[in-house]
Parts: structure tokens; sequence; C-alpha cells
């Protein structure tokens, strides 16, 4: 069998794969038996190697099974001014998922006009650069690793993602130096990681959000999900605008802001920070921290816990004291209002600390 | 040796073959032949995954009046074999131990 014959019978038994895949495949073959056969091996000998064109095709999809790798084909990436773009139209085999990891890049997500979702890096960034998609999505990846401890903040580039509406159902963005700005978006599942970067959502909608970052802050503002959660250290947290069924956001050594946030359950965690809630209307609102002041305005909700350490607990609530089982309690300071246990009330407050003052009022 | 643990080492294999420079698919099965049997023909979808994890850059040079493919390591490729290689610092650990027991209640 001559190899032209040998390939067209193998690539009858891989018809599932791309026509790119094909030629992929044919290239590296083609290669191998020009090679083997200058190392002096002959044409027949190498395919000979290579098995039956149906034994060569089984070994290959075994291959990619045990890989769990489905084939993935490279995407080149086309010049525009200063930047290299790669575009994907929309495509029904394809899971609606995209993930970007970059180094040294600010990642921005924005809305698109046209129906393709469009990636484009700086051209000068090239060389790093490594494009891909399979059946189970789109990948991006620009890193360019060398001394990225002492490249601390001193991030290179802007990535730019185009996302067209309803494009993708679930899109994963890691930045290790640089930040990450998400605008009008309606997406099911995000995830954004950013180390040293801050993270800023404008105007999400969707199911779950989850947002970390370490040493940057992370803001969110006019969105909407079913989970929401916030991770950072040594960075503020800031929500504006957000409805949300539970968020939970933490950081350490700095400071989480709540304003006028709908959600039935949220859980704010900090130490050495204050803590600021601000127009909530909540089920359930535990605010934790150690060394911070907690300042309480309008809020509204039927299990509200308030914990510091060494700071005060001031402010107002919506509504009357009788609707409340109340426990306040500090070590060294003035407590308003007291205790007072009603086992009927439904709604319950607590406020705890040990070295402040705690002074909450109830406005009608 | 079970092919599980074969698949795995492959990878590592072909990235550490790349360590001392740029090389090509038919070289680079060569040389790793020398430590494990492996077949020319399946290692296709490992070149290609390491090209699509960012392990190896591809690159084409005219050879003979044809294409020839060379790979070449990335800092990423680079990365893993050191984690390889300290991951197997604690597997030996685990096989001295395991030795040593063995060697006392023989």
């Amino acid at each position: 069998m001559k190899k032209q014959e040998y390939f067209e019978e193998l690539l009858t038994h891989l018809p599932q794969i791309s026509s790119e895949d094909r030629e992929q495949i044919y290239t590296y073959y083609d290669e191998l038996i020009c090679d083997g056969i200058e190392f002096g091996k002959t044409e027949e000998e190498m395919l000979e190697q290579f098995g039956s064109p149906e034994q060569l095709a089984k070994r290959l999809q075994e291959e990619w099974e045990l890989q769990s790798m489905p084939a993935c084909s490279t995407v080149s990436a086309q010049p525009k001014g200063k930047e290299l773009i790669c575009s994907f139209p929309p495509d029904l085999k394809r899971v609606p998922y995209a993930q970007i990891i970059t180094d040294c890049c600010h990642v921005r997500v924005v809305p698109s006009e046209g129906s393709q979702l469009v990636i484009s890096y700086p051209k000068s960034l090239e060389s790093y650069a490594v494009c891909s998609e399979s059946s189970d999505g789109i990948f991006f990846s620009l890193k360019r690793h060398r001394f990225s401890f002492f490249r601390f903040g001193s991030r290179t580039g802007t990535i730019l993602l185009e996302v067209p509406k309803g494009f993708l159902k679930n899109l994963y963005v890691h930045s290790q130096n640089g930040g990450i700005t998400m605008e009008d978006q309606v997406i099911e599942k995000v995830k954004l990681a950013a180390s040293n970067g801050r993270v800023t959502v404008l105007s999400l909608t969707g199911k779950e959000m989850e947002l970390c970052s370490s040493n940057a802050s992370i803001t969110v503002q006019n969105s909407a999900c079913v989970s929401g959660s916030i991770r950072t250290s040594n960075g503020a947290v800031h929500i504006t605008d957000a409805i949300a069924k539970t968020l939970q956001a933490r950081t350490s050594n700095a400071s989480i802001t709540f304003s006028n946030v709908k959600c039935e359950d949220q859980t704010l965690i900090t130490s050495n920070g204050k803590i600021s809630v601000t127009e909530i209307q909540c089920n359930k609102c535990v605010c934790t921290t150690s060394n911070g002041a907690i300042a309480v305005d309008r809020v509204q909700g039927n299990d509200l816990t308030f914990t510091s350490s060494n700071g005060s607990i001031r402010g107002n609530l919506l509504g009357r004291p009788e609707e409340y089982s109340i426990s306040c309690h500090t070590s060294n300071g003035s407590c308003t209002p007291a205790a007072v246990s009603r086992p009927e009330a439904d709604k319950l407050l607590s406020a705890k600390t040990s070295n402040g003052s705690i002074s909450l009022e109830f406005k009608p | 040796m079970d092919t599980q643990r074969k698949k795995g080492l492959l990878d590592i294999l072909v990235l550490s073959v790349l360590l001392s420079g740029p090389s090509y698919g038919y070289k680079i099965i060569q040389d790793i032949s020398e430590v494990m049997e492996v077949s020319e023909s399946t290692m296709y979808p490992i070149f290609k995954r390491l090209e699509s994890s960012g392990c190896v850059l591809t690159y084409s040079e005219e050879h003979n009046g044809r294409k020839r493919k060379y790979f070449s390591l990335t800092d990423t490729g680079r990365e893993k074999i050191d984690s390889f290689l300290s991951e197997w610092q604690e597997m030996m650990q685990i096989y001295d131990f395991i030795m040593q027991n063995r060697r006392q209640n023989p």
C-alpha cells in the first residue's frame, strides 16, 4: 500500500475529526515517513511500523480518550493594527465555555454587537500566546513566565475579550499580575481570578459568580446572581446595587462595603478592616471583623449578626425593636439597645464586641 | 511497565529531550526509544497535547525541499519537568520506606 492510499483509509476510520485535524495528521505522518526514509528506511517499512490504517485509527482514538482531550485545534491570529485577533463564530458543536489565562496582561471583558467572540492582544506578545478550540470550548493563554515575581504589578498589555450576548455560558479568567474588568455581560457561570490585580464587575447577570484576588480590591456594581463568592486578602471589597440569593465576601486587612444589596443570605468577613452595610434587605446577614468597626445604615432582615472584637458597632436598622429578640454585648463600652429576649419575636439581632461601644437605633 | 504509567511519563520524556534544544518528531521519538519502547505512530496526540497546553511551541523549517516541524520547550514545559522531578523525589522516599520495611521483614 502506498502512503496516499494508507492515509485515505486512515481518515475514513476517523470520521469525527475536523478537516484541520485531518490535515495535521497527514502532515505529521508524512513528515515521519520522509524522515524515516532519510534515516535509511523505506516507505513500506515505515507504514508497516504504523500497523494497518484501522489499527492506527483505533490507537489514536484510545489515546485521545485516555487523555480525555478532544481533538483540539490551534487557532491562528490575524493582525489588526498593533493587535492580533482570534475570532470565533457561534458553533453548536462547541461547549459555550471560554478560558483565558495570562500572567502579564490586564483582561477586559466587554459586550460585542457582532455575532463572533473576539480575543485581541498586543502583537508584541505574539510569541507567548496560544489560542485553541475544541468541542470543550475556547482556550487562550498568554504567559511570559520568567521573573514574574519581579514584574509584580508591571503588566505589559491588555487582552480584550468581546463577547456577544448569549455566546458564553461559562467563563473562566485567570490573570496573575494584572487586573480583570468585566462590563455588561449575561453569563451563567463566571470565575474571575486575579492575583495582584483588581477585579471589577459592572452589570453582570448570571447564576454563579466567583471573584478572587489577593493583594487587590474587588468591586461589583449593578449585578445580579444566584450565588456570589468574593475572596481577596489585603484588598477592599465593594458591592453596590446588587441582587443575589447568597453572597459571601471575605478579605483580611481591608474593608468590606455593601450598599443597596438585596440578598437572602449574606456573609461578610474581614479582619483588621471596617465593615459598612447600607440599604440592605435580607433574610440573614452576618458581619464579622476583628480590629475594625461595623457601620450599619438602613438594614432590615430576619437574622442579623454583627461581631467585632476591637471595634464599635453603630448605626440604624429599619423596623421596630419589639419585632426583635436582641442580644447585644460589649465588655468595655456603652451598649444600646440592651439585650432583650423575646421568644415570640421572629427576628433576631445579635451584636457583640469586646473593646468598643454598641449603638444601634431602630427607624420605622 | 503499566501502560497508564508509561503514558504519564511520555510527556515528560519528550519535554526532557527538548531541554537540549528544539527538535523534530522523528528525532525525538528516536531519542526517547533509547529508554522506553514507544510506537512512532501514537506520538501524534502527545505532541499535540503538549502544544495545546503551552508546554512546547512549534515552528516549521525548510529541510531538503520540504517542511519539517520543530518543537521547542517553553517555560511551562520546563516547570512541568521540575514539578515531575519534585514529585518523584517524594516517590523515592516512599520507595526507600517500602524497601526498608521489606528488608527488615524478609
